[in-house]
């Protein structure tokens, strides 16, 4: 009896041996795999990743868009933008390496700002120079294809949703309206106000309770000029475009505007309409500018604000 | 009053951009503009862009949740919960690794 006691237990023994060497082979493989991964993200075995570009898409346009005057740069220097024509439609692109412009690049690059800053300067100024060339679909950047096949599937499978794109535009363009306020400025206005009519009773500030109530009403009455300053002035814009987008303030260390931004908004204009939307900006300047407000006008912009970014 | 009125993006187009307000362009080409994913994996690129869109555009996480972006509830690499989850992940791994190994019988070989 003893014996097969010993002859179970031995063979408990090997087959654990033997479970514990598969099982330690598996955790090995799988760990080697995880740690390959994480050291070793990039490079495509035979191909040297410097060599390899892909095709920057700037935007979609109609056949007829004219090719891209020598002058105007692309995103990665040394690859020219060019017009790549299929379907009917005609897309802008440019060469960028994939050292760069890949996914591990990109992971790398989008988050140095001056790296970025260059990348998007580069885009607008593509969009813009192919602007004057009629209506145009913006890409997002980073919009990157291996090459000039993939992107004429891309323009065959889209065509519908950038002809009913193109339609829309067609005609129109986005401008930028942003206003800014002087919030001290309006305060002066406004105390100047309360003073007037207050007139002989201004001793009644004289405590420090009546200071503290006087001050609280200035900042609701500073807060309700702005707050209708902006939606007046959202209003009237609105009236002379097609459509309108109201956008998150700026921030100032990006955008560089003095006082506080108030209302920034994108409005798509009919060409025929854009007199009457400039005389509303003219208007609105007037009436606000000896108030501690201020207007700024951009575009044209391509309409990336009105192309529908969730197709 | 003219002065302020000029866009100062005026044509010819080639010097427009470069004068161009950042802000003005990163809201527009970052966030805006037709989204098509392209051959590059773009998948890991929103993440990219929206944290930049986050940290330089949006005003505040409670605005960033209004547009719907709540992407930084789930990206490992930024929220604390879902550190938090990833290490609770990883210990319900382990534990599931050495009840495997016990059950195989290995919890002698390892005590030896």
């Amino acid at each position: 009896m003893a014996e097969v006691d010993d002859l179970i237990r031995e063979a408990r023994a090997e087959a654990r041996a033997a479970v514990q060497a598969r099982l330690r082979a598996r955790f090995e493989r799988q760990l080697m795999e995880e740690a390959e991964a994480r050291l070793a993200p990039a490079p495509q075995p035979g191909r040297a990743p410097d060599a390899i570009t892909g095709l920057w898409v700037y935007c979609v346009a109609g056949g007829e868009l004219p090719d891209v005057p020598p002058d105007v740069a692309g995103v990665a220097a040394g690859h020219q933008p060019r017009v790549i024509r299929a379907a009917g439609l005609a897309a802008v692109v440019s060469e960028v390496p994939l050292d760069e412009y890949g996914e591990e690049g990109l992971r790398r690059n989008l988050n140095d700002l001056d790296w970025l800053e260059e990348v998007v300067r580069a885009h607008e100024n593509v969009l813009d120079s192919a602007l004057p060339g009629g209506p145009l679909v913006p890409m997002r950047v980073c919009t990157i294809y291996h090459g000039a096949e993939q992107v004429e599937r891309m323009l065959a499978e889209r065509r519908a949703s950038f002809e009913d794109a193109m339609e829309r535009l067609a005609g129109r363009a986005e401008w930028g309206v942003k206003l800014t306020v002087d919030r001290d400025r309006v305060a002066e206005a406004a105390r100047a106000r309360t003073e007037h009519v207050a007139g002989a009773t201004a001793g009644a500030g004289g405590s420090y309770l009546g200071r503290r109530q006087q001050d609280m009403r200035l900042r609701d009455e500073v807060d309700e000029v702005v707050t209708a300053a902006a939606a007046e002035s959202h209003a009237r814009l609105e009236e002379w475009a097609a459509e309108s987008e109201l956008l998150p303030a700026q921030r100032r260390e990006l955008s560089g505007h003095d006082g506080e931004m108030v209302m920034n908004a994108a409005y798509l204009v009919d060409d025929d309409r854009l007199d009457g939307f400039r005389r509303v900006v003219a208007d609105l300047e007037q009436q606000y500018a000896g108030h501690g407000f201020a207007f700024e006008l951009t575009g044209p912009w391509p309409a990336f604000h009105f192309t529908g970014s969730a197709r | 009053m003219e002065a302020g009125l000029q866009p100062y993006r005026s044509r010819p187009p080639a010097s427009a951009a470069s004068s161009g307000n950042l802000a003005d362009i990163l809201e527009r080409v970052l966030d805006k503009g037709i989204v098509i994913a392209g051959d590059i994996q773009i998948n890991l690129l929103d993440i990219e862009l929206l944290t930049i869109k986050l940290r330089l555009l949006v005003a505040s996480v409670d605005r960033a949740r209004e547009m719907g972006i709540d992407w930084w509830e789930s990206d490992p690499s930024l929220s604390s919960k879902a550190r938090q989850q990833l290490e609770s992940e990883n210990r319900d791994l382990r534990e599931r690794l050495s009840r495997l190994e016990s059950a195989a019988g290995l919890e002698e070989s390892r005590d030896g």
